[in-house]
């Protein structure tokens, strides 16, 4: 299938990358990112087959970083999102058994966010999915998430024309998640490897490509790269 | 971190975490699958031990707790094993058909009939064998399927000791074990939790021997443990993260061990990990008394265990309509597509203005339906359908919003059956559809009928004042006329499309006589009705024309002594697709014009880049033929004679109302008297209504490029 390897060394690239290479991309990244980042969750492989008909190799699968906590502080909590119940359904306090073995807490409020890169076979290039829940489950709406993203993101998000966030289903998951719009992803990928003819040949771009890439996505949602991942593209 | 001496021993409650897949799941295989069977169900819940120092994990359910949907599996779930992240517990699910029988359960029956499930395994022996049934949990719900909101109440059985057990001390493991013995402890976790056998296996024991060598085992190896000099740690995986207080696992576990080993002091391990490594230092060592009496195993103990929703016994709720109503999710989807056209290819797209203006369409045959879809198509959500025909068998053919079904039993109303259509393309879309005849010129009433063509008369006016663009789509010349004459009286949007056999006219009609082309922009054409002026338009600038001002004579009964294919419009299929589409066309570059109404004609050429406007030229008139596969755009202007918008006309409406409709409609020559074209007409033969024919006649008001 990539024959346009050897052509692509005479071709200026088009800043998009083959499916195979998005997985030697995507195991070269979670590789570094366990090197650099030891106090995060690691970025796991999760093999997945869409097209049993059409899908052409065996590694088909998306990245996922499952499980970022964001803890609020008592002051964010919400409480228009407890329900004022009736007390139909509760339970009179003669029914149960008086219990002082339970230890009665008042927990934080936690975002946890869960952040997948999947590869689109539309545009040729990794997509951020994420999505965002309380920890009884209930999602988040994007209005709440947006008080989580940094502040920098809204700005980036309004400036380019290439940066926006919207909902669509999760091409394995089916169901809906929020993305960064892959429109203008292989553009600003050529700019970010432009000029340099060292760094266009083939291996060095697969392998670095999911790195670079993170380096502006993960700025929108908040996710910071190492600088040790960054620095091995400067060799 | 010591506690007192004899302190009651209070455990961190387990807390329950639903995630959104499970709701999926279930809602599809209550609606494919079990219907109003509510009968117990068996899940299957997910834990692991806590590994971040400030969030405790939960007891999960994700979309694989439940059986999966295929018709040849039982409804039971496929257990998962070996996985270090999800320890399978079993549960059971009771999801009542309505809210009352959800708050209608019998809360303690069923607690404590899960609890006597757990009491019966520990004195069998049955949970040593599988430790996972110490943490059985219950879940009731009820799942609205029409609101996409859940309603659940979990509760995690615990038994009670009586009295309760006492905590003589609690603190982290790595202050309890000296350095080789947690060295070692922490490395026999680690082997524990990596090898897929033991990697979910929620309940273990620990035995430390003096040369600090730790070692663990399955609860099954009790008996091997009884070693001298050994010391006995009982080990579980603790979703909690508190420094002072052990998860609830530990509850049955201590039930267990009393019950099975009898044993009055046990030393525990709440085990935690830190990114995926055993953490001595979050890790707990603890020791508990237990001071039941002789007989308390004799009988099932008290439990207790219903989930507290922020610190009140009461259940919780979940909405997920955002995500699992399909017409929110065809709506945002829809907006999508027109974003991405914006940014994309049109950033000057205006879609707030697209999505809020009214469209009246009059007729909803092939022009109609057609017309109908590509608004839709646009992001146009407004639409009114005025048509008193109902759907004949040939219909669905070219009429795109009809099938067969409309036909049946006489045929379905044009006007109802296209509204319901559009509504099973795209549920939000705000159809309305009026089923009434439009009142034509030349077509005499009697006195009866007098009243109630009025009536619709007034009727179409009111539809008219109440939408801000108007698309004229009937089959008959005449019908056209009083609508055009309405429009032009109150300046909305008009576009007119005609068809003829193999040809086909779509036009904008020019601004009213009375109006004035003042500070327009698309937003004021469409919130307000009308910009009346006394003043007339200015000569410098034409008025461009409507339908009519080509026309030197007036518009009558075109209808009767026809044949049989002269009354059925009969055309080439692809012009109704055609002309509707451009008629749409012109209507957006109309909004997007900012001189909308009052924009001039525009006709191509061949220089490309001449228009300034983003979505290019703006023609008034765009007449096609498909004989030669060719379209042209025309310029027109207003007719000081016309039957339909001169102000003459106008003015006489406006002075006499619907006396002058009625006169118009009973007497088929007051319009030409009216505006003077009785004079101008050069033969009295009897009309063909062919309008191609007309062009022939035509007068030289018209100041057009034709080819």
């Amino acid at each position: 299938m990539d024959q346009k390897e050897s052509v692509r060394d005479i071709t200026p690239w088009d800043g998009t990358l083959s499916s195979s290479d998005f997985f030697s991309a995507a195991c070269a990244f979670s590789e570094k990112w366990k090197r650099f980042n030891a106090f995060v969750p690691p970025w796991l492989w999760v093999p997945s087959r869409k097209h049993h008909l059409l899908s052409s190799h065996k590694e088909e699968g998306y990245l996922s970083l499952e499980g970022m906590c964001l803890i609020k502080s008592s002051e964010e909590q919400e409480s228009c999102r407890s329900q004022t119940w009736k007390e139909e359904s509760s339970i009179s306090q003669e029914e149960e058994a008086v219990d002082n073995a339970t230890l009665v807490c008042i927990c934080d409020e936690v975002n946890h966010y869960d952040f997948h890169i999947v590869y689109s076979p539309s545009y040729r290039v990794p997509v951020l999915y994420f999505r965002s829940y309380h920890s009884d489950g209930q999602p988040l709406p994007f209005g709440e998430i947006e008080k989580d993203l940094p502040d920098h993101s809204a700005k980036i998000r309004s400036e380019s024309k290439w940066t926006f966030i919207t909902q669509e289903e999760h091409p394995y998951l089916n169901r809906p998640w929020y993305k960064l719009h892959p429109c203008g992803t292989s553009e600003w990928m050529k700019l970010l490897f432009h000029g340099d003819t060292a760094l266009n040949k083939n291996g060095f771009v697969i392998e670095h490509y999911l790195v670079s890439w993170f380096s502006v996505i993960g700025q929108v949602v908040g996710l910071k790269i190492p600088l040790g991942m960054l620095e091995t593209l400067s060799c | 971190m010591s506690k007192k001496e004899g302190a009651l021993l209070q455990f961190a409650p387990m807390q329950s975490s639903v995630d959104e897949g499970f709701w999926h799941r279930f809602s599809s295989l209550k609606l494919n699958k079990l219907g109003i069977d509510d009968s117990p169900l068996p899940i299957i819940g997910f834990y692991a031990p806590c590994s971040h120092s400030q969030v405790s994990n939960h007891l999960t359910l994700l979309a694989e707790s439940l059986p999966s949907e295929s018709s040849d599996s039982s409804l039971v779930p496929e257990p998962s094993s070996g996985n270090r992240n999800k320890c399978s517990v079993p549960g059971i699910l009771y999801n009542t058909n309505t809210m009352e029988g959800f708050h209608a359960l019998d809360k303690m029956k069923l607690l404590k009939e899960e609890a006597a499930k757990i009491w019966n395994d520990i004195v069998t022996g049955k949970a040593v064998e599988d430790c996972s049934m110490l943490s059985r949990f219950l879940l009731i719900s009820f799942a609205d399927l029409k609101k996409w909101s859940f309603h659940y109440w979990f509760a995690f059985p615990a038994l009670m000791l009586d009295p309760p057990a006492a905590l003589v001390n609690l603190r982290p493991a790595s202050q309890w074990l000296s350095a080789a013995e947690a060295e070692s402890l922490s490395t026999a976790c680690n082997e524990w939790r990596n090898s897929k056998s033991t990697a979910d296996v929620p309940f273990f024991l620990v035995t430390i021997d003096p040369q600090s060598r730790a070692t663990i085992r399955l609860l099954k190896d009790w008996d091997a443990c009884q070693s001298d000099a050994h010391k006995i740690l009982f080990g579980f995986y603790d979703p909690c993260h508190l420094p002072n207080n052990p998860g609830w696992p530990l509850r049955n576990f201590l039930a267990l061990i009393s019950a099975k080993w009898n044993l009055k002091s046990v030393q525990f391990l709440c085990y935690r990990e830190n990114r995926g490594f055993a953490d001595m230092g979050l890790s707990l060592v603890g020791e508990a008394l237990i001071t039941v009496s002789e007989g308390w195993k004799d009988t099932m103990p008290n439990a207790v265990g219903w989930e507290l929703n922020k610190g009140r016994k009461v259940p919780r709720c979940i909405s997920l309509a955002q995500s699992m109503d399909p017409t929110r999710l065809a709506v945002s989807a829809a907006d999508l597509n027109l974003k991405l056209m914006r940014w994309r290819a049109l950033p000057s797209l205006n879609l707030s203005a697209l999505s809020s203006v009214k469209c009246l369409l009059l007729g909803a045959g092939t022009l109609g339906c057609q017309v109908a879809r590509m608004l839709m198509a646009w992001g146009v959500r407004k639409i009114t359908l005025v048509d008193n025909g109902k759907v004949a068998m040939s219909n669905p053919l070219r009429q795109s919003l009809y099938t067969l079904d409309d036909c049946l039993n006489g045929g379905s109303f044009k006007a109802t059956a296209a509204v319901e259509s559009l509504k099973r393309i795209f549920p939000a879309v705000e159809a309305e559809g009026v089923v009434m005849a439009i009142p034509m010129p030349g077509h005499p009433v009697n006195s009866q009928e007098q009243e109630s063509v009025l009536d619709d008369c007034r009727r179409l006016s009111d539809l008219i004042d109440a939408h801000d663009s108007v698309f004229l789509l009937t089959d008959t010349r005449e019908s056209r006329w009083l609508p055009t004459l309405l429009c032009a009286n109150t300046n909305k949007i008009t576009i007119t499309a005609a068809l003829g056999f193999d040809s086909f006219l779509v036009m904008r009609h020019g601004a009213g006589p009375f109006s004035h082309a003042h500070g327009f922009n698309a937003e004021t054409a469409i919130s307000s009705s009308s910009d009346v002026h006394k003043i007339k338009d200015a000569k410098g600038k034409h008025r461009l024309g409507c339908y009519f001002c080509n026309d030197v004579v007036a518009p009558t009964d075109s209808t009767s002594n026809r044949t049989l294919d002269q009354q059925c419009t009969v055309t080439r299929p692809g012009l109704a697709p055609i002309a509707s589409a451009l008629a749409v066309e012109l209507l957006v570059s109309i909004l997007h014009h900012p001189e909308g109404i009052f924009a001039e004609g525009d006709i191509s050429s061949n220089v490309i880049g001449t228009s300034e406007q983003p979505l290019g030229i703006l023609p008034h008139q765009i007449r096609g033929s498909l004989a030669q596969f060719s379209q042209m755009t025309l310029v027109g202007y207003s007719s000081s004679s016309c039957t339909a918008c001169c102000d003459t006309v106008l003015s006489e409406y406006r002075n006499k109302g619907m006396e002058f409709i009625l006169q118009a409609i009973n007497h088929p020559t007051y319009l030409e008297d009216l505006t003077g074209l009785t004079e101008l007409m050069k033969s009295a033969t009897a009309f063909s209504l062919d309008w191609d024919k007309d062009d022939d006649d035509g007068g030289g008001d018209e100041d057009c490029v034709e080819i």
